[in-house]
């Protein structure tokens, strides 16, 4: 069978199946995250499912099959309501898409699947909802039909047919939940009091004691019915009608089995039947065939138990019992047997008598070991054998009785878990082995209208090409209707190109839709609570590229979620809600797409990650003190480095971040961090859309060509030769070219790539070739000095003195990106930016490790990519020296813009004494008085002069200051009259020196003096600088 | 069986690779060389819209870098997109494998681990080179 099915088939199928997943997958989330369930949404993914498990069933894949009808059990529940998407169903569902998942991969590896923990996972759920009524899960208990009574209790109608009439019950439904529970069996019996009873002198108290020796009554009529019987409902661990009936004395016919699902079923055959009792609904018949001297085993048990069986509640044994070695010899009867296993399980079907020697029991136990139940039953190991659960199975996908299991055999009874050959006949193996598809080629699924439109366009161009062809035999036209049609071929490519790359195109969506779940799922275990946000999950990107960007982007998540975000109690401590937001979202910028993933956690403490990367020794305490912020933080890109506090099982081994920033790099991708601690992170992924065809520019050095992907390109500067010299400077032995206030570090290509380079010879002035060819062979390094000219020949000439210090011609520098860093490449010529194809790079070429890939210029000769982080590599760039330059020349930009926004302020410098100098702030005086001393008038506790009419105090500052006097012998003095609209007191000063602007810094008094703002050296003396408020105020208060 | 050989001469030397090993000779010379790979990478060349890479087999066999002369071609293989920049195409000859032996430790300079076997022809010894080995 497995070999029939075509590889096509199986291609079908896991294409079919994943596609299925992936629309599913929202769904079950939305569910969960919802809390309601909306039937649409469960429709879809129980057609999902099944739709699965069809084509699964179909191909033969059965572990799947069985996951998947597992699924469907659940779903169903949950469609009809009677199971709510809780947590623990929810995440059960989701492990079973996964292991789905994990299936169907490995169908596609053409390796056997096995039957999983997940459906059996499932299937006690299932098992559970089904037999706790009551519990947390909602769900109606079938009886035939149910019938809501009040105050938990159900009634059960069960129908004996015509000669009996329907029996009602209305019983506890705990009562009938924890009978199901204990594994006990309803049945209903109809009773003739007078017949079955009193005519064989059986009181129905006495016929009640004889039931609850065999089981629990459940209810029972007190008086009888039209009819003349009376009911019974008893909960039995006898689950065999003909055997309860011959415990009970009671005809077989007039016991029902009560089924919780279903229909009751129909009246029982008679007990003593020649053939194997027909196999009744809700039963199910086992067949086993025993090894060696076992003979075969043949009973019927109930369909429930088996289904437990399978499910993995319990274990059913076959047990073979020799009539004369095992219980006569041993002095012991098949019901003694019974008895002594009641510890280790219990007897679901007895076959007490046959022709043979053995007699065969049906146990199910929650032991597992076949050996313990050996002992149990005091029985030689061989003759109790555990039932595969594919054997079970296989009994019960066998509805129809004549279909009923073929013979199970067990290789070895002591064996446990060896499949045994299949029920069906045509089935050679018990796991099909599917035919494998290894390494079988990618698919993509097209939309027929892109496809249409691709046919038209290939239509066009042999439309084109025919017309060419006619033009060039020597049709008419001429010139004109060449270009036309060359126009139409140009505009054909375009479009057809165009559209074939559409065909790699899809939407990042597809990668997006796992964080929803992979979140919930971190989220939990790490009890914290997140909010994801998605957007632009319709932007499209290369499949190639978007493969490539599962793994970096599922890391960086992670790392959000595990370091990013703070737990709730944390958060709240911080005054943030408990919830961590993160929004993921993708766009279109500048040609490129961004995908950003942003966190509102804890951030990235850059000292934190220098002090780690320290620590691993990653770095120098040198290089750390160079680093800035930014750069810290991007040590978090270096392999080996991690910044979580303690290492758990999510992320914090120290790897991911690399990986993150190499799988990047490989799609030609950037990885920029922005981080603020307390606030958060945002991880800008720069990404190309496609990678087979790039806008790139070319470039030409030394005669060569190349090309430079212009995602890798941030602007082109042209330094002019003239400026050369004073832009271009050296950090160390490396050049930099200064860039509106920064530091850019240059790599000259033909430096690097060992093309012509020559220098001129300072004494001679003539030319010679450069012997210094690698770029990193820093003797001299990539200096502008004039050993070091453009290898062609000056274009202008210019004045002697300025000869030695420059360049012949201007300076083409291409500024490439390289994640947070920057640095410019040094070329001869800039050409434009083309579309270039992209060809991978060879072998044996990537040992240079300055390329990235090659392609094929318009003139058929080929160019290399360069790759920009490899050249930086390469040439041994230091950004942290650069930085840490550039850093120390901030520092003094930002002391001297410091300086200069510092207030130039305005004072009236005056004397009292000699050598002794004050300063008041212009702005705080109003006016200059010169009074003469005899015009100060003494008044109580002062003295006052008379100013504008009235009366001002003078202040005088040797009183609140620790100052000299004024001298006695001055004739006038000079009254500083402060602003204000009625001034408090004027200040008397001896001299007034002058009034001058001043923007220097004041230093504190020695002490605090009340009125002083501090001194500081004005015009070389020191002075004494007035706080005109405080000193006024001090004054009030004395006064 | 009679074995075939593709017989070409580098630096005067006549060597020679299992015929089924090579895919194509040409003289598609329009070879870019890329700087900072291997001293025997001699470059890329378009061969009809592939980038193919040329190994000077003079650089890689020890011989010292080849100048390309109006013999010169490429011999490419089947094994990988690379061609083997050769100073002159000879013929195709035909050995019995009685002629053939396990090569010296050094023949004419070659390292012998470049050296598959070597075949005694009429007019010399033909070295058959290790194509796995000359790849690197």
């Amino acid at each position: 069978m497995a070999g029939a099915v075509d590889e096509a088939l199986l291609k079908d199928f896991v294409l079919d199946s994943h596609e299925h997943l992936n629309a599913v997958e929202p769904d079950l989330l939305a569910m969960e995250s919802g809390g309601c369930v909306s039937p649409e949404a469960i429709h879809r993914i129980l057609r999902a499912v099944h739709s699965i498990k069809g084509f699964s069933t179909f191909l033969g894949f059965d572990p799947l099959t069985d996951l998947g009808h597992a699924m469907e059990n659940i779903l169903t529940l949950m469609r009809d309501g009677r199971l709510a998407p809780h947590t623990e169903v929810v995440d059960a569902l989701l492990a079973g898409i996964d292991r789905l998942q994990v299936m169907l991969r490995d169908i596609q590896a053409g390796e056997t699947i096995a039957p999983c923990p997940e459906t059996s996972r499932l299937e006690s759920l299932l098992a559970e909802v089904e037999l706790s009524p009551t519990g947390s899960h909602q769900c109606t208990l079938d009886g035939s039909p149910v019938l809501e009574a009040p105050s938990g209790r159900v009634t059960l109608r069960v129908d004996g047919g015509e000669a009996l009439g329907a029996a009602e019950f209305t019983v506890e439904r705990s009562e009938v939940a924890r009978a199901e529970a204990d594994g006990r069996s309803l049945f209903a019996l109809w009773i003739d009091p007078e017949h079955d009873l009193s005519a064989r002198g059986v009181s129905p108290e006495s016929f009640r004691a004889n039931l609850e020796s065999i089981g629990q009554v459940l209810a029972a009529d007190q008086a009888t019915d039209q009819a003349g019987w009376r009911h019974w409902l008893l909960a039995s661990l006898i689950s065999d009608p003909e055997l309860l009936a011959a415990a009970v004395e009671v005809p077989p016919q007039r016991i029902h089995p009560v089924a919780y699902s279903g229909q009751p079923t129909p009246a029982a055959e008679p007990p003593a039947v020649a053939e194997p009792p027909a196999p009744r609904r809700g039963a199910v018949k086992l067949r086993v065939a025993g090894r060696g001297e076992l003979d075969t085993l043949e009973l019927v048990v109930e369909r429930r138990q088996v289904e437990l069986a399978v499910q993995g509640i319990h274990c059913l044994y076959a047990v073979w019992v020799h009539r004369e070695r095992d219980l006569a010899a041993a002095g012991r009867s098949l019901d003694q047997l019974q008895q002594a296993v009641a510890s280790v399980g219990r007897v679901l079907a007895v076959d007490p008598d046959g022709p043979g020697p053995w007699r065969h029991l049906l146990a199910a136990s929650k032991i597992r070991e076949p050996d313990t139940v050996s002992l149990a039953y005091e029985l030689p190991g061989a003759q109790v054998v555990q039932l595969p659960s594919q054997v079970l199975r296989q009994a019960l996908g066998t509805a129809a009785p004549a279909q009923a299991a073929e013979p199970a055999q067990p290789e070895a009874p002591a064996e446990t878990k060896t499949p045994s050959k299949t029920a069906e006949p045509e089935a050679p193996a018990g796991q099909p082995s599917p035919p494998a598809i290894t390494a079988a080629p990618e698919t993509i699924r097209v939309g027929v209208p892109l496809v249409d439109r691709l046919i038209n366009l290939a239509g066009e161009l042999v439309l084109s090409r025919n017309q060419l062809k006619l033009l060039m035999a020597g049709g008419d036209g001429g010139q004109g209707a060449v270009e036309r049609v060359i126009q139409t071929v140009d505009l054909v490519t375009s479009e057809l190109q165009e559209h074939i790359m559409q065909l790699r195109m899809q939407p990042v969506g597809r990668l997006f839709n796992r964080f929803p779940r992979l979140v919930r799922d971190l989220a939990r275990r790490l009890n914290k609570e997140v909010e994801l946000e998605i957007h632009g999950g319709e932007v499209e990107l290369d499949k190639s590229i978007l493969e490539q960007l599962t793994d970096p982007l599922t890391h960086l998540v992670r790392n959000s979620v595990d370091h990013g975000l703070e737990s709730p109690q944390q958060r709240r401590a911080l005054g943030k809600p408990p919830a961590g937001r993160m929004v993921l979202r993708a766009f279109h910028q500048e040609g490129q797409v961004h995908i950003t993933l942003s966190d509102d956690g804890a951030g990235i403490d850059p000292e934190r990650v220098a002090a780690r990367a320290l620590e691993a020794g990653l770095v120098t305490p040198e290089e750390v003190q160079a680093m800035s912020s930014g750069e810290k933080v991007n040590l978090v890109t270096r392999p080996g480095l991690s910044t979580a506090e303690q290492v758990n099982d999510l992320s914090g081994r120290g790897v991911g971040m690399d990986v993150v920033s190499t799988n990047l790099a490989k799609v030609g991708g950037h990885l920029h961090i922005d981080t603020r601690p307390g606030e958060g992170t945002t991880m800008l992924l720069r990404l190309p859309l496609t990678l087979a065809i790039i806008p790139s520019l070319i470039i030409g050095t030394g005669g060569q060509v190349f090309a430079i992907p212009q995602a890798d390109v941030r602007e082109l500067v042209r330094v002019r030769a003239d400026q050369a010299s004073e832009r271009i400077e050296k950090v160390g032995d490396a050049p930099v070219l200064r860039l509106r206030e920064r530091l850019l570090p240059l790599v000259r290509l033909s430096r690097l790539l060992g093309l012509a380079s020559y220098y001129t010879d300072p004494a001679s002035g003539g030319q010679q070739p450069d012997r210094r060819v690698r770029l990193a062979d820093r003797r001299h390094g990539l200096d502008y000095d004039p050993e070091a000219p453009e290898p062609e020949p000056p274009r202008e000439r210019r004045a002697g003195s300025e000869r030695r210090r420059r360049f012949a011609g201007d300076i083409n520098v291409v500024v490439l990106r390289l994640g947070a860093n920057r640095y410019g490449l040094v070329v001869d010529e800039l050409f434009d930016t083309e579309e270039i194809v992209v060809k991978p790079l060879a072998r044996h070429l990537k040992e240079s490790g300055c390329y990235s890939g090659t392609t094929i210029m318009g003139d058929g000769r080929v160019a290399m990519i360069l790759d920009a982080a490899g050249m930086a590599r390469q040439a041994g760039l230091r950004f942290s020296r650069i930085a840490a330059r550039e850093a120390r020349r901030r520092e003094r930009a930002r002391q001297e813009r410091a300086a200069a926004r510092r207030k130039t302020r305005s004072v009236v410098l005056f004397s009292c004494a000699a050598n002794q100098y004050f300063a008041v702030p212009l702005a705080s005086v109003a006016h200059l008085e010169k009074v003469a001393v005899q015009d100060i008038e003494p008044v109580a506790g002062g003295e006052c002069i008379q100013y504008r009419g009235t009366g001002l105090p003078l202040l005088r500052l040797e009183k609140f200051l620790p100052v000299k006097a004024i001298s006695s012998k001055a004739t006038h003095l000079f009254v500083i009259i402060p602003r204000g609209p009625t001034p408090v007191a004027g200040i008397a000063a001896a001299q007034v020196v002058d009034i001058l602007d001043t923007d220097v810094a004041l230093r504190p008094y020695r002490g605090p003096v009340p009125g002083l703002a501090g001194i500081a050296p004005l015009r070389r003396r020191l002075t004494l600088f007035i706080n005109m408020e405080e000193l006024l105020a001090t004054f009030v208060d004395q006064a | 069986m009679v074995q075939q050989f593709v017989t070409f001469r580098v630096d005067g030397r006549l060597l020679g690779l299992a015929i089924d090993q090579v895919r194509e000779i040409n003289r598609v010379l329009d070879i870019v060389p890329v700087r900072r790979s291997a001293d025997y990478v001699r470059g890329v060349m378009n061969l009809r819209g592939q980038v193919v890479v040329v190994l000077d087999l003079g650089a890689r066999l020890g011989l010292g870098p080849m100048t390309i002369g109006p013999g010169s071609h490429n011999v490419l293989l089947k094994q990988e997109e690379v061609a083997l920049l050769v100073d002159e195409i000879g013929d195709v000859v035909e050995v019995e494998p009685p002629a053939l032996s396990p090569p010296p430790a050094n023949l004419g300079g070659i390292a012998g681990e470049f050296i598959q076997e070597v075949a005694k022809l009429p007019d010399g010894l033909l070295a058959v080179l290790d194509v796995a080995k000359v790849l690197g």
